[in-house]
């Protein structure tokens, strides 16, 4: 028990090198961007340092800096590492059932919420709600194999059929 | 089994599609007459608002006259250009059509939406601007505030609705007509700014007439001056002069940048079309019910349209356009918009 | 004094001959099903008790006032109640308000406490509301006087006072990781055409992001997304609906609880009634005075009876709180009162500050109209939930893509703009990346909501004092604030030290 916490422990702590690392990034990239932003304000419309726009968003991003400062210094005492990230690792990580889970319901979704009230290429038909929403209830299904064929294919429709009626048409939330 | 079970589908499929399909109305050929069917107007700010107030109200008017129903979305964000994207992205066959404000003449220099020569106005009302102090502020008058402003330089504090939008423009106009200066304090709204003149965190705020109605009915406001042409009625106070009547001068700026609520339609829409609306617009415009509305809005008519709606949202444009520049909060350039700068300017 | 209790006594009298009123079958069966679809509303993530007031402000328009009232009043009340169910039972809030619930409600509901989970959350919006409407029928001038002595710098002290609750907010790993999360979300809300100057930050030349990053789709991003990737995974463990054995004691725990009641129902009135800010703060604000003042304190985020209650009772308090400066003022003290306001608007009345003397009836028949709808919240919820919990019956594999689509629906009503799914996916994605990093969703949500309220009243007060940072303290109020903010700050940092060396192992001095 105690290995396997100390395991994941560990990984955890993996990660958070790497997202320190990026929050570092990020926080000075943020920094340079907000006083860029004061100065630019600053000239314009002369605006004092603390109430330009980019103020509270330096302080911010300073404070970020610290913590993520510290967040990394944390990681690394505790055994963090950037190991995980050579190529057979992370191909080892990554090809696996749970992450390719994952990306199932990622790709769902986003094939869903941005498919989502957008024309089909070329034309000027809007694909419709009900359309997507029963595609995206049976893939989804299906892919989890929640149920038999049979059971989704009934289940998605009765669902779409009330969500457009009840949304669609008492809420009246102009759905695609 | 997987073929019945494809066959399942394959119906499921269709029996939906045809329910929803007579559930929508289907797609119908236009034939007759416009307009045939729903007409959509799309409201580009949120629920509640004074534009939404106003869109629906006058949509209810306009549904009676043209026989079809006129359904009301929201669709705020992106200062308006959502809510106008949506109607010019849609077909401009003259059933889907916005509902606006002043906001619009914005859409150039907030690079958002189409600007106004794009797009043909009915401009049915406004509320006047007003800027007021407190019962208990030292000033009763505006010339006694325009003296101090000039005395002590950016010490008089003014809340408006926002930076750059419309009630801030008015503030700043009255306080280059009259050489003093102003400190002006945005807030999130009107609500927010009529909150913090009660609270004594500023001295004066500039908004609607609307807005601050009741305030001054309960006595804790005092309306200076109407930053309008015309003068105004408060109930509970009486007469407020406008500052027209005060500074010949700002006749121009004045007359040609004030609140309007109305509707906005895509410029190449069918011209017979646009004749059915502006005539079933006039008429609901001129009705008693309409009127009314008027009155608890404490707004005056300006029922424009055609080609005199379409000078002055130009007028208001430049104006808008360049004072955004000048505030530094323009997203793009009026120049590079192509927008001349007014010659009074 | 005198005049004030004559006051008092007369809006007593008046508010029962009201009470008695309503309870006419009509106006029953309005309100009963005006809770009923409240509830409906706040239960579906991303329909919020706004847009339940804004369409039925369109249905009852043509209705006479005081049937409005009931329909209006009944969403309102029945919403904010509805977004707990969801919280409790999958870990996405309903409603904003709710997001404060989820931290301990759905702990408990993996406990296979969902019931009584939900019988709490139930009860403390009962008793959340009838306190509200207490306060609102009794204190409405002297609340309404305080609400106005809310200036600039009081409220960026209320703001840094609630986001310094991010440092206290239970994180799954390390605590900075709490701090981190917050900070993210303050930087979230920085996004968009800032108040003051009316600058675009962050905004990356994208239209639609001027108006910032929309906290409602958010929450769905945040708790919702990530709950629907590792449901489907079957990441979780399924939550189990009440078994009969481990049935609560309700009314006792009631009774232990009476001071920490009043005080969040007090903590609720408060923020609600300072125009603005609305009961989504309350309800945060209440969950960390009761996890800083609970003997199990350490354990908040484990399913505490009490980190239910705080936030449903604070939430709930909230709409007699928010109503106040409505009738008072005219100013809305939520944004579901806002949409009050234009619905009263509508209907011929313009609340102000001579809605009082125009209808001295208005206070006490609203708050007889909001007791009826706590009553009502009370009954529906007891029916109610029996039938919701047993939703736990279905297959996650079944429930979750439905309520994907349910999410989907939610976030795209917020505003009908498609542009915030595609927002609500990136940032779903984030969320739930950093969720298998150990970052708790709720601090972000947190920044989120407040991150532009502190900015832009910090640069308001600079600006209305030249700039010159006493202006920040030299109220009386922003002065208690500011104590009460570095009092918290001396706390965490104890806090701080103590974990250091529990998580250096005392390698440091």
């Amino acid at each position: 028990m105690q290995t396997t916490d100390q395991r994941s422990d560990s990984r955890m702590r993996d990660k958070d090198v790497l997202f320190a690392l990026i929050l570092i990034l990020s926080s000075v990239s943020l920094i340079v961007y907000s006083l860029n932003l004061s100065i630019r304000a600053m000239r314009t419309v002369n605006a004092t340092f603390y109430d330009a726009p980019g103020f509270s968003m330096l302080v911010i991003s300073t404070g970020l800096l610290v913590l993520s400062v510290a967040l990394l210094v944390v990681a690394l005492k505790q055994g963090g590492t950037l190991q995980w990230l050579a190529p057979r690792q992370i191909r080892a990580a990554l090809w696996n059932r749970s992450t390719l889970k994952t990306l199932a319901v990622f790709v769902y979704l986003f094939l869903y919420m941005t498919g989502f009230g957008q024309t089909i290429p070329g034309t000027h038909v809007v694909i419709p709600f009900w359309l997507t929403t029963f595609v995206f209830l049976v893939l989804m299904m299906l892919t989890f194999k929640a149920a038999s064929i049979g059971y989704i294919v009934v289940m998605s429709g009765l669902c779409t059929l009330m969500t457009y009626l009840i949304f669609g048409y008492f809420v009246k939330i102009p759905l695609p | 089994m997987m073929i019945k079970k494809g066959l399942i589908l394959i119906e499921l499929f269709a029996v939906m599609a045809i329910v929803v399909m007579t559930l929508s109305g289907g797609c119908k050929k236009e034939d007759g007459p416009y307009p045939q069917r729903d007409v959509f107007v799309c409201i580009f700010s949120s629920q509640g608002g004074g534009t939404d107030t106003w869109i629906r109200q006058l949509s209810a008017l306009m549904a009676k006259d043209l026989k079809v129903n006129m359904v009301c979305t929201n669709l705020p964000g992106a200062k308006g250009g959502t809510g106008a994207m949506q109607v010019w992205s849609s077909p401009h066959d003259g059933y889907s059509i916005l509902g606006a404000s002043e906001t619009s003449v914005f859409f150039g220099v907030n690079d958002v939406a189409p600007m106004v020569d794009k797009w043909r106005f009915f401009i049915a009302g406004g509320s006047q601007g007003i800027f007021a102090v407190r019962t208990d502020s030292p000033y009763t008058r505006i010339e006694e505030l325009a003296a101090q402003a000039k005395e002590q330089q950016g010490k008089i504090k003014v809340g408006n609705s926002g930076q750059g939008k419309l009630w801030h423009i008015k503030a700043v106009q009255l306080e280059r007509a009259r050489g003093g200066s102003l400190k002006h304090i945005p807030y999130n709204g009107s609500g927010p700014a009529i909150t913090a003149l009660l609270s004594k965190e500023v001295d004066a705020v500039s908004c609607s007439c609307a807005e601050i109605a009741e305030y001054v009915k309960a006595e804790l406001v005092r309306p200076l001056v109407v930053t309008d042409v015309k003068s105004i009625n408060f109930e509970g106070f009486g007469p407020v002069r406008s500052a027209i009547e005060i500074y010949p001068d700002m006749e121009t700026e004045l007359q040609n940048l004030f609140q309007w609520l109305g509707f906005m339609l895509p410029h190449d829409v069918e011209n017979e079309k646009l004749k059915t609306f502006e005539e079933a617009f006039k008429r609901s415009v001129e009705s008693p019910e309409f009127d009314r509305f008027l009155q608890s809005q404490m707004a005056r008519k300006i029922a424009m349209c055609g080609k005199q709606a379409d000078q002055l949202v130009d007028r208001m444009q430049r104006i808008a356009s360049w004072t955004a520049k000048e505030l530094g909060i323009a997203r793009k350039d009026p120049e590079e918009l192509g927008i001349p700068r007014s010659s009074n300017h | 004094m005198m005049d004030i209790f004559r006051d008092i006594l007369n809006s007593n009298i008046e508010f029962c001959r009201h009470f008695g009123q309503l309870a006419h079958p009509e106006s029953i069966l309005i309100i009963c099903l005006a809770v009923l679809i409240g509830i409906f509303f706040g239960v579906l993530p991303g329909l919020s008790a706004t847009i339940g007031i804004a369409l039925f402000t369109g249905l009852t328009y043509g209705m006479p006032l005081d049937r409005a009232l009931l329909v209006l009043f009944g969403v309102y009340i029945g919403a904010i109640y509805g977004g707990s169910v969801s919280a409790i039972l999958v870990n996405i809030p309903g409603t904003g308000s709710a997001a404060a619930t989820c931290l301990d409600g759905h702990p408990l509901a993996l406990r296979g406490e969902a019931g009584n989970a939900n019988i709490l959350a139930r009860i403390s919006s009962f008793i959340g509301t009838v306190f509200g409407m207490l306060i609102f029928l009794l204190f409405t001038p002297l609340m309404s006087k305080l609400a106005l002595q809310f200036t600039s710098p009081e409220f960026f002290w209320l703001a840094i006072f609630g986001i310094l609750i991010c440092g206290s907010l239970a994180s799954p790993d390390l605590p900075i990781k709490g701090w981190i999360a917050g900070l993210l979300g303050i930087l979230m809300a920085m996004v968009g055409q800032e108040d003051i100057h009316g600058w675009d930050r962050l905004t990356f030349g994208n239209a639609n992001l001027i108006t910032g990053i929309p906290f409602v789709p958010m929450t769905i991003a945040f708790f919702g997304i990530p709950q629907i990737v590792k449901s489907m995974k079957g990441a979780t463990t399924k939550v189990q609906a009440m078994s009969g054995r481990s049935r609560l004691q309700v009314w006792p725990l009631v009774r232990r609880n009476l001071i920490g009641i009043l005080r969040w129902g007090s903590i609720g009135v408060g923020i609600g009634a300072v125009p603005g800010v609305g009961e989504n703060i309350a309800a945060w604000v209440a969950y960390d005075d009761a996890k800083r003042r609970d003997k199990l304190g350490q354990k908040f985020g484990t399913g505490v009876y009490e980190g239910v209650m705080a936030p449903e009772t604070a939430n709930n308090a909230a709409i007699g709180g928010s109503v106040i400066p409505l009738v008072s003022l005219g100013l809305p003290g939520s944004p579901p009162t806002a949409m009050l306001l234009a619905a009263l608007v509508l209907h011929g009345i313009r609340p102000g500050p001579m809605l009082t003397v125009e209808n001295p009836g208005f206070i006490p028949r609203l708050a007889a109209i909001i007791l009826w709808g706590a009553v009502f919240l009370f009954l529906c919820g007891l029916v109610l939930s029996k039938f919701m919990v047993k939703v736990l019956n279905v297959s996650l594999r079944i429930l979750m893509p439905i309520i994907a689509v349910l999410c989907v629906i939610g976030v795209f009503a917020y505003n009908n703009n498609p542009f915030h799914l595609k927002l609500v996916f990136v940032f779903g994605v984030a969320g739930y990346f950093m969720d298998k990093m150990g970052y708790a969703p709720a601090p972000l949500i947190l920044g989120l909501i407040l991150g532009n309220l502190a900015d832009a009243f910090f640069r308001r007060a600079l600006l209305l004092n030249d700039g010159r940072m006493l202006g920040l303290i030299s109220r009386p109020i922003a002065f208690f604030f500011f104590l009460a903010c570095v009092i918290t700050i001396l706390n965490q940092l104890g806090l701080v030290r103590y974990v250091k060396k529990k998580y250096f192992g005392g390698s440091k001095t």
